[in-house]
Order: C-alpha cells, then sequence, then structure tokens
C-alpha cells in the first residue's frame, strides 16, 4: 500500500481506538467495521471489511472461540492456539495491517498490545461451475472455468497431477493488483518461452487489467494485427492438453478465460473434439474449417471481382441466372456486396448484445425479414445473400472466436480490392496476407508453423488430425525436453493374413 | 564472414524451393515463341541443353561459395577485387538485380494489361504489385523464403493442367527430330537463359542457410523442377500448336489454359494469370532484397532507403515501357545480360576464386565481415 508514507511503518499503536483512527485514515471506507469483545480492561477488537469477509465464519470460527477464551485471557499469546484457522499473521505495522484488511483478512487487536494478529476469512464472491458457452462442444468434458482463480487453478490441477506442474503467481496493474498465475509443466515447457512471457508480464506497467484477454493483448507480439497470437479459452481441458504440448498457460483472477502461448495460426483452428472423435472425422472436420476460413475470406470478394471485371470466366448457362437475378438491382456489386455484409455483422452484434432469448428471435426473424424484402425492394440479389450468408456461416466454424472475427473484418478489404482491381486485387490482398502472416509470431516462436518453417512431423495434428499411433512424439514446436508421450511399439502385429 | 543471427537463417532444403520459385516467373508463360523461332521443332533439345548449362552454372557458383565459410557474393567481390574494383562489381550487380526487378513488374503489367484490364495504368498495376512487395521485403530473407514455399505449394497444381490440351495434341509435329542445325538449337538455348535465371540468388542467401553443405543438393533439385517444368511447356506447346500459330501467340502457356472450362468457371486464363501474382511475387521479393543488400553495402545507407529508391526507380521506368514493342526490346537486352551474368560469369569466376583462396581453402580471414542487418 502507500508505502511512501513513512508514518505507516510504525508500530501499531497500543491504543485501539487511535489505531481505529488511523487505519480508518487509510481505508476511507465506509464499510469498515470495528467490533468489540470482552469488558472489564480485556477488550479485544477486530477490524474488517464488513463486504469482504465471510460472515459465517466470522461467527463460528473466530467469535466464538474468542468469546470462549476471554475469561482467561491475560495476553495475546494464546489466540493463534484456538483459532481453527488456517492463515493467520502477526501484524506489526499500520502497513501490513491496511494491507491485510483490503484483502479481507480481519485484525485481532487488544489495547495495550503494539502488535496484533490478522487471519483470513475472506469471502470470495464467484457463481459455480457451468457449462462453456463460447467454446460448446458435444463430445468431451463440458465445464467451463469461473471467475474464481482458485476454483480455476483447482480445475487444472485435478485433471493434472503431477508435482512438475509449476504455478507462478505475480501482481498485475498498479492499482487493481489483479493476481496472475503463470501456469506450465517444468521439463515440456521450453525455458526460453517461459522467460519471454514472464518478461512481457513483469514489464506491463499499466494501471489496470479486468480480464486476461486484455492482457493477451498488452503482450502480444504484434498489437497492431488482426489475428490473435495467444488462444483464449474457457476450457479446462484445452489448457491441460495445452500443457501437456508444453504450452504456458497464464490466468487471472476474476477472469473465466485462459490465456495459452505460444499459438500457432492452426492452433486456433483446432477444438479438443478432435481429439475426442476418431481420426477420419476429426481430419474431416479439420479440413473443413480450413476450407471455410478461404471460402469465408475469398467468395464474396469473387463473386464481386466476376461481376465487375470477369464475366467472362462465369459459364453461359450460370451467367444468366445471376444476370435474372440482379436485373432489378441498381448498384454496382462491389456496393451491393458491401452493404450485405454490413447487414450480416449488424444482425451478428445485435444477437450477441440483445438478451438470449430475444437476441435469437431477432436474428432469425430479421435475417428472414430484412433478406427477403432486401431483394424484393431490388436492393440485392438473392445470390449474393446465399454467398454472403455462406460466407458467415463459413466464419463461425473456427472454433476460436477471437480467430472468427478476424476472418470476417478481413472480408471488407478483399471486397474493395475485388471491386477496385479484380482477380488482380484478390490476389494483392491474398499475397498480403499470406506474408502478413508469416511475419508474425507467437511468443518469438513461428506463427505459421508447421507449414512455415516446414515439420512433416509436425503436421499429424495441425491440417489434419491422424490416428493416436502416430503421437509418440510430442510436437516439437515448443521444443520441450522431454519429447516422449508414449511408446509407439504397441502389441506384436501380425503381418500375415489369417495368422 | 559474421554467420547471420540463427532466428534469421532457414533450413537448407528452403533453397530448393528459393530457386524454382525464382526462376518460375514471368518467363514460362511465354518463352516458347522465342525459342521456337531459331530452334523450330527441335526447341524443346533447347530447353533441355539450357536446362543443362543452368546446372553446370550453378554447379560453379556453389562452389565458390563453399570456397568462403559464410559470405555473399558482394563480400566475395570485395575480397577478389579489392575496395574499389570490388565496389564497381557489387554497383553493376546491384544494378542488374534492381533492373531484373523492374523486368518482372513490367511484363507482368503487360501480361494483366494484354489479358485482363487494357485500360489500367502501369502506375496503379506497379503501386499495388510494389505495396505488397515493400511488406514482404520488410519481413526479411525468412519471410520471403516462406513467401517462395507457399506460393509454390499454393500454385504447383498449375503445370499439370497442360493436360486439358490432350484432345488436341499432334504428336506428328515432333518430328524430325534435330533436322535444325545445332547452331540454331543453340540459339535457342541461349534465349533460354531469360527463363532460367535468377538461381544467381544463391550467391545471396548463402550466408543465410543453415547446412550449408546442402546448398549443392538443393540448388540442384530446383533447377531440375524448373528445367522439367520448362520442358513439359515447351513440348506440350509444340505439340498443341502449329508452327506458325506458335509463332503469334505471345503466351503459349495462358493461350493453352484457354482450354479448360469447368461448369463453373469458363476462361480459366484470368484465373491463371491472377494466381500469377502469387508466383512473380516471390521473384520481385527476392531481387528487391538482394538488390537492397547491395544498396546498404555500397553506400552504407538503411536498407529502408534502398527499398525507397528502388520503388521509385520502378515506378518512374514503368511509365516508360508501356508497350509490348519496348518491353520486347528491353527484354531481349535484358535477355544477353543475363546470359552473361547468371550463366557465364559463375564459370568465369571460379579461377580467380581458386587462386586468391589457394593458401587457405577453407576460411579466408582477410574478407570484412559483413555487418548485422536491420531488414535482413
Amino acid at each position: 500500500m502507500s508505502s511512501e508514507h513513512d508514518s505507516y511503518l510504525l508500530p501499531l499503536s497500543d491504543s485501539t481506538e487511535e489505531l481505529y483512527e488511523s487505519i480508518r485514515g487509510e481505508i476511507r471506507n465506509s464499510e469498515l467495521t470495528r467490533k468489540q469483545i470482552g469488558t472489564e480492561g480485556i477488550v479485544l477488537s477486530l477490524i474488517y471489511l464488513r463486504t469482504m469477509i465471510d460472515n459465517d465464519l466470522l461467527q463460528r470460527d473466530i467469535l466464538a472461540p474468542l468469546l470462549h477464551l476471554l475469561n482467561e485471557m491475560t495476553d495475546l499469546e494464546k489466540i493463534p492456539d484456538v483459532l481453527p484457522v488456517s492463515q493467520l499473521d502477526t501484524i506489526e505495522t499500520i502497513d501490513t495491517a491496511v494491507a491485510r484488511i483490503l484483502q479481507g483478512w480481519v485484525l485481532i487487536h487488544m489495547d495495550g498490545f503494539t502488535d496484533g494478529y490478522a487471519v483470513n476469512i475472506m469471502k470470495y464472491h464467484h457463481r459455480g461451475l457451468s457449462q462453456a458457452e463460447t467454446e460448446s462442444q458435444i463430445f468431451g468434458p463440458q465445464v467451463a472455468f469461473t471467475e474464481s482463480l482458485d476454483i480455476n487453478l483447482g480445475l487444472i490441477r485435478q485433471t493434472i497431477m503431477t508435482p512438475n506442474l509449476v504455478t507462478e503467481s505475480m501482481q498485475v496493474g498498479l492499482r487493481t493488483q489483479t493476481s496472475i498465475s503463470l501456469i506450465y509443466i517444468d521439463g515440456l515447457a521450453f525455458e526460453q518461452n517461459i522467460n519471454t512471457f514472464k518478461q512481457r508480464l513483469n514489464s506491463l506497467q499499466i494501471d489496470g487489467v479486468f480480464d486476461t484477454s486484455t492482457i493477451g493483448q498488452l503482450i502480444d507480439d504484434n498489437s497492431y494485427s488482426l489475428f490473435p497470437h495467444l488462444i483464449l479459452t474457457e476450457r479446462p481441458d484445452r489448457v491441460t492438453a495445452s500443457l501437456l504440448e508444453g504450452k504456458i498457460v497464464m490466468m487471472a483472477a476474476g477472469s473465466p478465460y485462459a490465456l495459452v502461448g505460444p499459438a500457432t495460426f492452426f492452433d486456433f483452428f483446432k477444438a479438443t473434439e478432435d481429439h475426442y472423435v476418431r481420426w477420419g472425422m476429426a481430419s474431416f472436420i479439420r479440413m473443413l474449417r480450413l476450407v471455410s476460413l478461404a471460402f469465408s475470406t475469398l467468395f464474396t470478394p469473387v463473386y464481386v471481382a466476376a461481376l465487375t471485371h470477369h464475366y467472362a470466366v462465369i459459364p453461359s448457362a450460370l451467367l444468366v441466372s445471376i444476370v435474372e437475378s440482379r436485373s432489378k438491382v441498381p448498384f454496382p456489386p462491389i456496393f451491393e456486396a458491401l452493404l450485405l455484409e454490413f447487414i450480416i455483422e449488424l444482425l451478428r452484434e445485435a444477437g450477441a448484445r440483445l438478451p438470449t432469448k430475444v437476441g435469437q428471435t431477432m436474428g432469425i426473424v430479421g435475417g428472414i425479414v430484412i433478406g427477403q424484402a432486401a431483394v424484393q425492394a431490388g436492393f440485392t440479389s438473392n445470390i449474393l445473400i446465399m454467398i454472403v450468408a455462406l460466407g458467415a456461416l463459413s466464419s463461425f466454424t473456427a472454433p476460436s472466436y477471437m480467430m472468427g472475427s478476424a476472418i470476417r473484418i478481413v472480408r471488407f478489404p478483399m471486397i474493395i480490392l475485388a471491386g477496385l482491381w479484380g482477380g488482380v486485387g484478390i490476389m494483392a490482398g491474398v499475397c498480403f496476407l499470406i506474408l502478413h502472416l508469416l511475419r508474425q509470431t507467437s511468443l518469438d516462436n513461428p506463427y505459421l508453423y508447421p507449414i512455415y518453417p516446414p515439420r512433416i512431423s509436425d503436421m499429424k495434428d495441425s491440417m489434419i488430425r491422424l490416428p493416436f499411433s502416430f503421437f509418440a512424439k510430442r510436437t516439437q514446436f515448443t521444443r520441450g525436453a522431454d519429447q516422449n508421450r508414449f511408446f509407439s511399439k504397441r502389441y506384436p502385429q501380425h503381418t500375415e493374413i489369417d495368422e | 564472414m559474421n554467420q547471420p543471427r540463427p532466428q534469421w537463417m532457414f533450413s537448407s532444403f528452403l533453397v530448393f524451393f528459393v530457386v524454382h520459385t525464382i526462376q518460375v516467373g514471368v518467363g514460362l508463360p511465354g518463352f516458347q515463341r522465342y525459342v521456337y523461332e531459331p530452334a523450330g521443332n527441335d526447341a524443346w533439345i533447347s530447353v533441355i541443353l539450357a536446362g543443362i548449362s543452368s546446372h553446370i552454372s550453378a554447379f560453379f557458383m556453389v562452389k565458390i561459395l563453399q570456397r568462403y565459410h559464410s559470405c555473399d557474393l558482394y563480400e566475395i567481390h570485395e575480397h577478389l577485387f579489392g575496395k574499389w574494383l570490388g565496389k564497381a562489381a557489387n554497383a553493376l550487380y546491384t544494378a542488374y538485380l534492381a533492373m531484373a526487378c523492374f523486368i518482372i513488374v513490367i511484363n507482368y503489367i503487360d501480361i494483366i494489361q494484354t489479358w485482363l484490364f487494357p485500360t489500367f495504368t502501369s502506375t496503379s498495376l506497379s503501386l499495388i504489385l510494389l505495396a505488397v512487395a515493400v511488406y514482404g521485403v520488410l519481413g526479411g530473407i525468412r519471410v520471403i523464403a516462406g513467401f517462395g514455399f507457399i506460393s509454390i505449394v499454393l500454385t504447383a497444381w498449375m503445370a499439370l493442367l497442360v493436360y486439358f490440351a490432350k484432345p488436341y495434341i499432334q504428336w506428328d509435329q515432333l518430328f524430325p527430330i534435330m533436322d535444325h542445325k545445332l547452331t540454331d538449337i543453340l540459339e535457342g538455348a541461349r534465349v533460354m537463359s531469360y527463363t532460367l535465371a535468377g538461381f544467381e540468388i544463391v550467391f545471396f542467401i548463402y550466408p543465410y542457410v543453415k547446412e550449408k553443405e546442402k546448398t549443392m543438393r538443393y540448388t540442384h533439385l530446383g533447377l531440375l523442377a524448373t528445367t522439367l517444368i520448362s520442358l513439359e511447356l515447351m513440348v506440350v506447346a509444340l505439340l498443341y500448336f502449329e508452327g506458325e500459330q506458335l509463332m503469334k501467340t505471345a503466351w503459349a502457356t495462358f493461350t493453352m489454359y484457354k482450354i479448360i472450362q469447368f461448369p463453373f468457371l469458363e476462361r480459366f486464363e484470368f484465373l491463371a494469370v491472377s494466381l500469377w501474382m502469387l508466383i512473380i511475387m516471390p521473384n520481385i521479393l527476392l531481387y528487391m532484397w538482394a538488390s537492397i543488400r547491395g544498396f546498404r553495402r555500397l553506400t552504407g545507407r538503411s536498407q529502408r532507403m534502398g527499398i525507397i529508391l528502388v520503388c521509385i526507380l520502378i515506378l518512374g521506368l514503368s511509365n516508360v515501357f508501356t508497350t509490348r514493342m519496348r518491353i520486347d526490346q528491353l527484354d531481349s537486352v535484358f535477355n544477353q545480360i543475363t546470359f552473361f551474368i547468371a550463366f557465364l560469369y559463375p564459370i568465369l569466376l571460379y579461377p580467380l576464386v581458386l587462386f586468391k583462396t589457394r593458401t587457405k581453402p577453407d576460411q579466408s580471414a582477410t574478407v570484412p565481415a559483413a555487418q548485422g542487418g536491420e531488414a535482413d
């Protein structure tokens, strides 16, 4: 706390009255409570913040034993012996007293003594565990993190019981003093990655952070990029899987999201579910997501380019239906496309802001009503509505919401490029995008791994997912010391038919 | 002599992709006509001969580089010729690389203007190309090599598309074999140097290769891939076009792409011309990167200055060379230059290098160390 005031480094006053006054001078908070127990000279004072403590614990574990003790009380010595609480400190300066009270501890002081005890009975306000909503899955564990750091750490620890699971805690935010935890498995995580992560967190100079996503943006490799460089997840199973891959996880108090790094571009198209279903299906879904990435960024631009500049590429049979559909539309394709993309984004954003039930109704009804009305009013063509809707749908297949949003934003410059320079414009955009992705790093690791730098052995779990018998070695991306997951030699294979 | 920092270096097998990607560029869409002119239906022999000579030149090039520990051509020049003559050689080479960059830009712009946008000005098109190129060059050689790799992965299938020409080919057009004079066939091979040039980039990326002893292998594999693709396109063009027709076809490869039709796509060459940007962009990136390194070595100024200078030059000159006639003239001049620089120069340089490094064959501590780069 405000250690620049030398006076607060002074020992506690032996008068409770004076002590209370000086604490009140520091914590100007009407919830500050002083409770006095005892009579006839032996007066114990409890000083605490009413809103920060657990009242039941105060009654049961502090007041009751203390009242019991009062009769034979001569000094403070006995207090630690009778209090059934796990965290108890001796307090000697006002500075620490104030700090403890702010963290939800109770200061126990007795008139005539220059030291006191502080007991931790802070009440954690949190909701119970619930299902994952932004990363919902069909198979696998359904639980999501909550806002309580301790519960979240417990969820991780319950799955990975090795003593090598290291958690390091630190404080971020000069004013919020948010506690954050850095979690990794010693021996699997690469030393250099841990140091980079730690060093970036330590060099943060900011007054307050409220969510891991903010910290993620602050310690990102390139905060100007549209694309996320660190994974944000609410799923404990994703975190534990990443830890076993040698990645590093950061969690902050008050945030239900974990920050996982280093990450590659393809990590954002993986879901933990891909490991729960069989490999063929998983590979198919992975490729579907990557195809929809291309689809989402390119389909509308290609339509705009073809109709603005390259009519000739469309076969005549198809051209007839397109022209028929566009015959009433008075706008150039680029304007038409931008308008529809804008409407889709509008619906998405309104759906996200409105209460859940209203939002869904709004989305569907709004989509149909606006879509049909727009066609009938001659604002846009049916074919373009279909294309734009498919593009939007594709962008939602990315398991990471951040990546999905980035893809949707990329479409707009692409459409403009397509409208201005046709196919050449689209290709310029694609080249720029590839170069941009090549230039990105995640905690100083290459972002496009394992495509570039190419590493065939690690493609087993990127664009596709091979059967688990291929997973004997850990990914080389994180460069952990221990590369082995299991011995790939299984039961003896019969090579001969019918033997 | 300074080894670049490890985070800038790349695996040796990427040399294959860099060599292949820089060779494949604006030459392939239309080289058939120029080779057919002297060599006739024996043009495919010219392609093979040109391919073989590129292997020979590359062999000497890598041999030169292996005499030094980790040097690029600029450092080797200064070691061989001394300070001032070395600087002069470097200046010439830098100019050559910048010119190659320019040649690629104007030829691609010409292709775009012919096939897609006759009304678009050269300035606007070169602005788009250069904007993307500058962003890539600022990323350094690792990013550029990566782009070359991805560009090949994304476009390799286009080499197979000439299969669509199968119903129209006539095998007898290849015969009689060897009915042209050897000098004509050799002249055809010399014309190919414009198409096959580019592998001299190994002179500059060599310090950034991780396992340097494998450079030779991957350079040759890259050359082989290019030779095979050129041969394929040449042979199919010979079988598909009649002689006179081929002479009048400026971009035979794209014209052959016209055959391709899908239920959802006609006029495939429109797509091919656009996709070709993925193929020529690594060339622009690599040549620009190599030339601005020369610029920094010559003037000691930052590479960003070099980028600005190269871009202004290309933008300014792209307005001068706007007609096919002028571009063709420039191409044939460049063809002569590139024949000398890419194909002959390494062979001429090799004895000199042997002579200069005869006392210390493995290392030469006299060569000044390269400064740590900012954009490399």
